[in-house]
């Protein structure tokens, strides 16, 4: 009686053992890539602000020149979640406030969701102002490009 | 690994094992080929021995050269093999590649078919809408709609009194160039007090008029940069927080501060300018500083053109944004009321805080002292809801001109797309001289759905 009560504890703990590890998040790294021919540079954290700037069109161009051509990804998406709470810092309400604000006072859109990554790396590509966000591990793959930063997200 | 490429390595281990063996095979045969001729040397006379040396060697050059036939043989077989695994290493790269290729194939095919099945849902059979020579076009708008209860000292009175349809509308017209409208539809019934000291007797004026129709903003825009924009037309006038914000859809509180009203009127500035405003912002490290510079005339006074302008600058660590505001002016073409305004506000906006502060005091021979002033702090309780309070005290410098309202009120955002409030306002106006004080309960129910 006691040794069965102390195999289902057991067997109990495991299961929830099990499946508090299965449950961790794993962090997965997305890099925010370039055109080839951009030329800011700086320390990631400038990198970062330069690209919420811009992606929030409260800058038109890069500091270099080149008119900004910001891409998002699709909504709900991991690369897009993980850009809006890691580059952004902004929650769901405040990003919709600010495109919201920005479309009833200057007719502004937020930038295009590009659901195919390799659209995206096409796009990016051909457009000497153009950055988006992608999987870390599938920026190398992407031509006339590079990377300006990375950053890790749950 | 794909599968032609594992069988290529099969086959080619196979080759490589069946060419060592063939080797090993002809080696052997030289070494035990040897064996008999050294065993026979051994017990007769000198001619014995040569004879058997001289048949040794003839039989061993016999077998060096069967040894060397069989080695050409095996060298021109690994070369054939060689040949034969270069054709298949080619066969499997290319093989690789066109897999890539094809993946990246079906993946743009998918989103095309995905943008494809959009378009189609939408426009489906019916005509497709051509923005005549703009390059790009985007039309949104939002539907207004309030319900207000007004309880004052003499009297009570409840109305559907505010349903406004505004159509936004923004074409790219080339490098640089753009265009902004916003045309709206109202049918309004602002509340009004028919007292003769505009204080005790609440009710919606005009409830039952028509449809009045005002083109709120109409700019085109020539943007040199950041730093340089040149609009011409009819802008916000660029003062302030709340008037620029200004659309129903941003705001806490679809009412404007007493300041602001009435709409069309300029009690400290006009809601809407028409004429010119360069403006610009420029990030210093990181905080960012702002301007507006115009010269344009308001309601009222077309005939005179007003200049003025705001200076602001962000803290971003800090989240506070300072902003001075001057303008200077005539407030008729009629009768001469030559006034200015200066006034500064405050804007913190860090986490779930939102706190915004204007003051405003203007100097005109027909309302001296005028001053008008608020604060108001928001909380986001969630990302849905929002509680806020707006102390809001305006002074006309006329004569029983004192008011006071607070405002507290709840908002909620059930989707992106729509803004549900509650709003209790306590108006008191101020005892002056002879006139009493009274006070009026407004409650206030409204919902602004934007696209």
């Amino acid at each position: 009686m006691l040794n069965s009560k102390i195999v289902r504890a057991v067997l109990v703990l495991s299961i929830v053992s099990l499946s508090l590890v299965g449950g961790v998040a794993k962090a997965e790294t997305y890099a925010v890539v370039v055109n080839a021919e951009n030329g800011f540079d700086g320390d990631d954290a400038k990198k970062k602000t330069q690209v919420k700037r811009l992606y929030l069109k409260e800058q038109s161009s890069w500091p270099g020149g080149a008119d900004a051509v910001p891409f998002g990804r699709e909504d709900g998406s991991a690369e897009q979640n993980a850009f809006q709470s890691v580059v952004l810092g902004m929650s769901d309400s405040d990003v919709e406030g600010h495109w919201l604000r920005l479309k009833q006072v200057r007719g502004e859109t937020p930038p295009r969701g590009v659901g195919s990554m390799r659209i995206l790396a096409r796009q990016i590509g051909k457009q000497p102002g153009a950055f988006g966000v992608v999987i870390a591990s599938e920026a190398a793959g992407i031509e006339k490009s590079k990377v300006l930063f990375e950053f890790s997200a749950d | 690994m794909h599968k032609a490429g594992r069988r290529l390595k099969k086959n080619t281990n196979r080759k490589s094992s069946l060419v060592a063996k063939l080797l090993k095979s002809a080696a052997c045969g030289l070494v035990l080929s040897s064996m008999p001729a050294m065993a026979s040397a051994g017990g007769d006379p000198q001619a014995q021995a040569e004879a058997t040396s001289t048949a040794q060697m003839t039989e061993m050059q016999q077998k060096l050269d069967a040894a060397m036939a069989a080695i050409h043989a095996l060298t021109q077989t690994v070369t054939e093999l060689q040949a034969d695994l270069g054709v298949q290493q080619a066969v499997a790269n290319k093989s690789g590649a066109e897999a890539e290729m094809v993946a990246e194939l079906d993946e743009r095919v998918e989103e095309l078919e995905t943008t494809v099945d959009t378009i189609d849902a939408t426009v489906g059979s019916r005509a497709v809408a051509n923005a005549f020579d703009a390059k790009k076009l985007d039309i949104g708008g939002f539907v207004d709609v309030a319900v207000t209860l007004a309880i004052g000292e003499d009297n009570t009175d409840v109305s559907f009194n505010r349903e406004v349809f505004e159509l936004l509308v923004k074409a790219d017209l080339g490098h640089n160039w753009d265009m902004f409208v916003a045309q709206a539809f109202v049918r309004n019934a602002p509340l009004r007090f028919t007292d003769p000291n505009a204080r005790t007797t609440p009710f919606f004026a005009n409830n039952n008029s028509p449809v009045v129709t005002d083109t709120v903003i109409a700019w085109a825009q020539y943007q040199k940069s950041d730093m340089f924009n040149v609009q011409f037309g009819r802008f916000i006038t660029p003062h302030g927080i709340i008037n620029i914000e200004h659309f129903p859809a941003s705001l806490l509180d679809p009412e404007q501060p007493q300041f602001l009203r009435p709409f069309p009127g300029q009690t400290i500035f006009a809601n809407f300018s028409n004429g010119v405003n360069v403006h610009g912002s420029k990030y210093v490290g990181d905080n960012k500083f702002s301007y507006n510079a115009y010269a344009a005339a308001w309601a009222g006074n077309s005939g005179n053109v007003n200049v003025g302008g705001r200076l602001a600058y962000t803290f971003s660590d800090a989240g506070i944004t300072l902003g001075v505001n001057g303008t200077y002016g005539d407030r008729s073409s009629l009768v001469d009321s030559e006034f200015a305004v200066l006034g500064g506000d405050i804007l913190f906006q860090k986490g779930n805080w939102i706190w915004k502060n204007e003051v405003y005091f203007t100097d005109e021979e027909n309302a001296p002292g005028k001053v008008a002033f608020y604060t108001m702090p928001a909380y986001k309780l969630t990302d849905k809801w929002t509680s806020f309070y707006r102390f809001d005290y305006l002074d006309t410098g006329l004569t029983g001109g004192k008011t006071i309202e607070n405002a507290f009120g709840l908002t909620y955002r059930p989707i992106f797309n729509a803004h549900l409030r509650g709003i209790y306002r306590w108006r008191k106006a101020v005892e002056d001289g002879i006139i009493p004080a009274a006070d009026a309960h407004v409650f206030q129910l409204s919902t602004t759905f934007n696209f």
